[in-house]
């Protein structure tokens, strides 16, 4: 009879342990539903997002406003230089050199 | 005492066991994924898909529809009360009012709360570059399925949520659909197309057809605004085959640079005459042929060229198959049955033969290029990725041509000096065809065309460009050719491209970039030059 007592408390126990842990899961569940629904939801606000950007920022629109705006032109070939014709630094250690010499140590 | 613990213990299993509102919770459906992006080559949106509200009714909820139609009129657009009314007294159970709900709307319209009215999330397709590069990109039905263009042709992978990215370049993009738009309504053409490729890679970096249509009301556009004609069109495409002919007599042979030809007399065919646009007395080199677009000349070398050998060429220059290139709109050549001495003579100067603007260019960029024939891509390709080239024309050959094509840019008799881009070193051709009418040509209605490749002495870039029926204008001195009216928007196109394209100014002067070219050659009896005059 004692035996049987005992086996029925845990039983009892036992099935209050999984009644709460089947709680205790569910408000998981309904934490990971919300979570998804919040990332879909967020997910589909980042596309709205990024396509009125790409709208914003359409080629067509910039170069009208840059027209408009800031009388902007395309560069023209005479400014467009290779990085080599940028005269180089002459090294601090070289001795000084008068204004002629110095042009003509200008590396192109 | 027991009977208590066996009543605790199965009651609590019971409820454990039990089901509650989360059991039938599942995991959002992965399964319906939204349709993929189409990006362009620097990740610039072309086409994407948002959520929207679909506003509908059910009829059978609605026992007022006079009211339910009063309420809702001022917040749908496009409806007004009576039209409101009608709908909602259809039959059936679902009867859609509005697709594109602004959020404040379907708040207003949740706090009315009508009987009979619901909201439903979906999602629509979006193509926030408007027109631009319309024609490729295509469009879906109201089921966000592809119809037409990339979004057909890519369908499957766009279904299944995966982003597809274009070999195209949006900014290029404008710049050429802007300045082929220009030309256009200076000479009142009808239309026009225009289409940059990528010579090393085969990449179209951007194609534009004009009228064009915007996709996002796609309902709107007519049958002629939706057809492609860089892709779809397939038309004689007059002069600019002259490239090709001078590259395959180069490389079979049939001529050498020193050779010249008597192109003096017309040539009489099938109770026509081949004749010049500006006649010459006497023999010409090859160069000078091309630089000054001699039909008869092109004729006399399609002849020593022979039918059977040009047919060949123009069959490893993919021209006398459909483009490969992924998209649906492909058009079918139009190629002459039998391919007599009289075909060649007219396909010499690109007649008798029908193609699409994007096999023209891929052709004339082997020619014009390296040498190699490389089929047209839309699709973006990774930097590893290797190339599938096949050698056309030797380098000698390629040089040659190359060479011939700045001095129609860059000489005086060429017929392309306004295309010249000052350091960008354009080489080019152009071609003037005339359009059929009743099964002859209309001497009147011109398709005017110019191809061009830059840097001459490494060509990087190939464009083409073309317009539809333009008109002479005063301040063309009545001309409309390609020289008036194409090769000017080429130049511009150019000037504005190459900076963005990393092209940078050549100094011809220098040897590392002259030997790229042949050696000066004569031209009208001078020594003609590449640089810019």
């Amino acid at each position: 009879m004692r035996f049987v007592l005992f086996s029925c408390l845990i039983v009892a126990l036992l099935g209050s342990w999984l009644y709460f842990a089947k709680l205790s899961v569910d408000e998981q569940y309904r934490t990971l539903m919300r979570l998804e629904s919040e990332i879909k939801s967020q997910t589909e606000h980042n596309y709205v997002l990024q396509a009125e950007w790409a709208y914003l920022t359409r080629p067509e629109r910039l170069l009208r406003l840059s027209n408009s705006l800031l009388q902007n032109n395309a560069i023209t070939p005479e400014r467009i230089l290779p990085i080599t014709a940028i005269p180089m630094r002459r090294a601090a250690s070289s001795p000084a050199l008068n204004t002629e010499a110095g042009v003509e140590n200008v590396v192109y | 005492m027991f009977l208590v613990f066996a009543a605790i213990g199965g009651q609590s299993i019971s409820l454990a066991l039990s089901k509650t509102e989360t059991s039938d919770y599942s995991y959002a459906d992965d399964t319906q994924k939204d349709r993929g992006t189409i990006l362009d080559r620097k990740g610039r949106i072309l086409a994407s898909t948002v959520p929207i509200n679909i506003l509908y009714a059910d009829p059978k909820h609605i026992f007022n529809p006079e009211e339910v139609a009063e309420a809702l009129a001022p917040l749908v657009p496009n409806l007004d009360k009576d039209s409101l009314k009608s709908l909602l007294t259809k039959k059936g159970r679902f009867v859609e009012l509005n697709r594109k709900l602004t959020p404040k709307r379907h708040a207003a319209i949740l706090q009315l709360g009508l009987p009979g009215i619901y909201v439903r999330p979906s999602t629509i397709r979006i193509y926030p570059q408007g027109a631009e590069a319309a024609h490729i990109i295509g469009a879906v039905d109201r089921d966000n399925k592809g119809i037409a263009g990339i979004e057909k042709s890519q369908d499957e992978k766009l279904a299944s949520g995966r982003n597809v990215t274009l070999s195209i370049d949006t900014g290029l993009q404008t710049i050429l659909r802007n300045a082929l738009k220009m030309q256009i309504t200076k000479f009142e053409a009808l239309g026009g197309a225009g289409v940059i490729l990528d010579i090393k890679t085969g990449e179209v970096i951007s194609a534009t057809s004009l009228p064009d249509f915007d996709p996002n009301h796609l309902m709107m556009s007519t049958d002629t605004a939706r057809f492609n004609q860089v892709t779809k069109g397939v038309y004689e495409m007059g002069s600019i085959f002259k490239v090709l002919n001078t590259a395959i007599a180069l490389e079979t042979g049939a001529l050498n640079m020193q050779d010249s030809i008597d192109v003096s007399q017309p040539i009489p065919v099938a109770g026509q005459l081949i004749n010049d646009y500006h006649p010459v007395k006497g023999s010409i080199g090859l160069a000078e042929i091309l630089v000054r677009s001699s039909n008869i000349g092109s004729a006399h070398i399609s002849q020593k060229i022979g039918p059977k050998t040009q047919k060949d060429y123009m069959e490893q220059l993919g021209l006398l198959s459909p483009s490969p290139l992924e998209i649906v709109e492909n058009g079918v050549p139009i190629v002459p049955e039998n391919w007599s001495n009289i075909t060649a003579m007219t396909v010499s100067y690109g007649y008798g033969i029908s193609v699409s603007m994007i096999q023209a260019a891929s052709a004339i960029a082997a020619a014009g290029g390296d040498g190699y024939y490389i089929a047209p891509t839309i699709l973006k390709r990774s930097p590893n990725q290797p190339i599938e080239k096949t050698r056309i024309f030797s380098t000698q050959t390629a040089k040659a041509v190359r060479s011939m094509m700045r001095l129609v840019v860059s000489d005086k008799i060429g017929t392309g000096n306004f295309a010249d881009a000052p350091g960008y070193l354009v080489g080019g051709k152009t071609g003037t065809a005339e359009k059929i009418l009743n099964k002859g040509f209309n001497r009147k209605a011109n398709r005017v065309s110019f191809v061009a490749t830059f840097p001459a002495n490494d060509p990087a870039y190939l464009i083409l460009m073309m317009v539809d029926e333009p008109v002479g204008q005063k301040h063309s001195y009545n001309y409309a050719t390609a020289g008036w009216v194409v090769a000017p928007a080429i130049r511009d196109v150019v000037t504005q491209i190459a900076p963005i394209l990393g092209v940078h100014p050549i100094d011809i002067t220098k040897p590392e970039n002259s030997q790229n070219l042949l050696p000066p050659i004569m031209l009208d009896g001078k020594e003609a030059v590449y640089a810019s005059f």
